[in-house]
């Protein structure tokens, strides 16, 4: 895990880990599942997540014992298995095995590291982390990540090959949606389609049962065309994190009464003013994001306040 | 632009020697499933464990007598979809 640090950002990454937060931590990253339809938050315990918490957790300095997973990164992250064999082991070793084994079947070759266990199907570039190889993450500095922010730099996401077209495509209905004012019929219908596509990636993945009013007995929600464990994991989590980074980051004088998905209620007023620092990881990359994507770079909008109060 | 989206996905959703690819998920859930694919059930039960949905919390419970303000991330799914790219 320590070498993958540095990609962790761009990389469908799911591992199981052990963690345990400092006590003055007041909003823990980590997701325990507690039953079918319930995760909390605690400051310890074991938690299968993404790469995502895994670098916004040890930026809170929590301690991790990463217990198994799988590393897949994406094609433009810069990441070369290769490369990283090529800095541990020396670069004469691997020149020596392409050249009596040649480039394709080398990839086999390269088990005797134990963190290399097996290489996942099609992903020449994916890696499994054994489970009985138990590897601790203590602080920032464990991870192999000199220059954090290069990371999480995504200046180059509307420019790429491999993901250009995802840019694009929400590119597009992000500006038909802002073509209409807000609340119209069809600004809520592009903001539909858009939640739609990432809903169709999730669908049937946790294997929810809904009652289907045909039959009058619950049934469990079929996988849909679109279903991706990896797309939908790395949506979720990535805003999970730029929430859970915003509440870590408060005004600590300030409430937070609770959060929902993708928004939170405080009694700190100007917030939709925010502008995130650049320690911020997934708040700042947030911000490009929406940069990108609309022109203007924002982080929070004020949704409504309400001067009575509220029951929470 | 939704065949765009559609495309986009499913040219990277995963086959096993041609035998299940992610839209037949739910056969990887029964313990035939889980024989027959292998190496994609290796793999994919990390990637179903660390799939949660949004994090819903209350920090403070009770009544709450002052004037409170409701934040959000604007388009955050969508903003989230412009970031992905295609696995290695």
């Amino acid at each position: 895990m320590r070498m993958f640090g540095k990609y962790l950002f761009k990389s469908y990454t799911a591992v199981k880990i052990e963690f345990n937060f400092p006590e003055n931590v007041k909003y823990p990253v980590l997701p325990v599942r507690l039953d079918e339809s319930s995760i909390f938050y605690p400051l310890n315990g074991v938690s299968y997540c993404t790469g995502h918490e895994i670098l916004l957790a040890i930026s809170l300095n929590c301690r991790i014992k990463v217990l198994g997973g799988v590393f897949i990164p994406f094609k433009n992250s810069g990441y070369s298995k290769l490369g990283l064999i090529r800095r541990k082991q020396g670069k004469h070793i691997v020149d020596k095995l392409i050249k009596a084994t040649g480039e394709g079947q080398l990839k086999e070759k390269i088990l005797p590291d134990p963190i290399f266990l097996k290489l996942v199907l099609r992903y020449s570039q994916a890696s499994f982390l054994k489970e009985d190889r138990v590897e601790t993450l203590e602080s920032p500095d464990t991870l192999e990540s000199p220059d954090t922010l290069e990371t999480f730099n995504i200046s180059n996401t509307s420019k790429s090959k491999s993901g250009g077209s995802f840019f694009k495509t929400t590119r597009k209905l992000v500006e038909e949606r802002l073509k209409y004012p807000k609340g119209s019929y069809m600004n809520q219908l592009y903001k539909f389609i858009a939640n739609s596509g990432i809903g169709q990636m999730a669908r049937g993945l946790n294997q929810k049962k809904v009652f289907d009013t045909e039959t009058c007995k619950t049934k469990v929600i079929p996988p849909g065309e679109l279903i991706s464990p990896l797309y939908a994991g790395w949506i979720t989590s990535y805003i999970r994190c730029t929430l859970s980074e915003i509440l870590n980051n408060q005004n600590p004088e300030k409430k937070i009464f609770s959060c929902t998905t993708d928004g939170f209620i405080s009694n700190e007023e100007g917030l939709e003013q925010r502008k995130p620092l650049k320690s911020e990881r997934f708040a700042y990359s947030y911000y490009k994001a929406r940069e990108s994507l609309t022109g203007v770079g924002e982080l929070l909008e004020q949704k409504h306040f309400d001067v009575k109060g509220l029951i929470s | 632009m939704i065949k765009e989206l559609v495309e986009d996905t499913l040219y990277h959703n995963p086959m096993e020697k041609g035998r299940y690819d992610m839209k037949n998920l739910s056969k990887v859930f029964t313990p035939t499933g889980v024989e027959l694919s292998k190496g994609l059930s290796q793999y994919i039960s990390y990637f179903l464990g660390s799939y949660h949905g949004g994090r819903n919390e209350s920090f403070i419970y009770g009544l709450v007598q002052e004037t409170v303000y409701d934040y959000d991330l604007p388009g955050a799914y969508p903003t989230a979809m412009s970031l992905l790219e295609y696995p290695n």
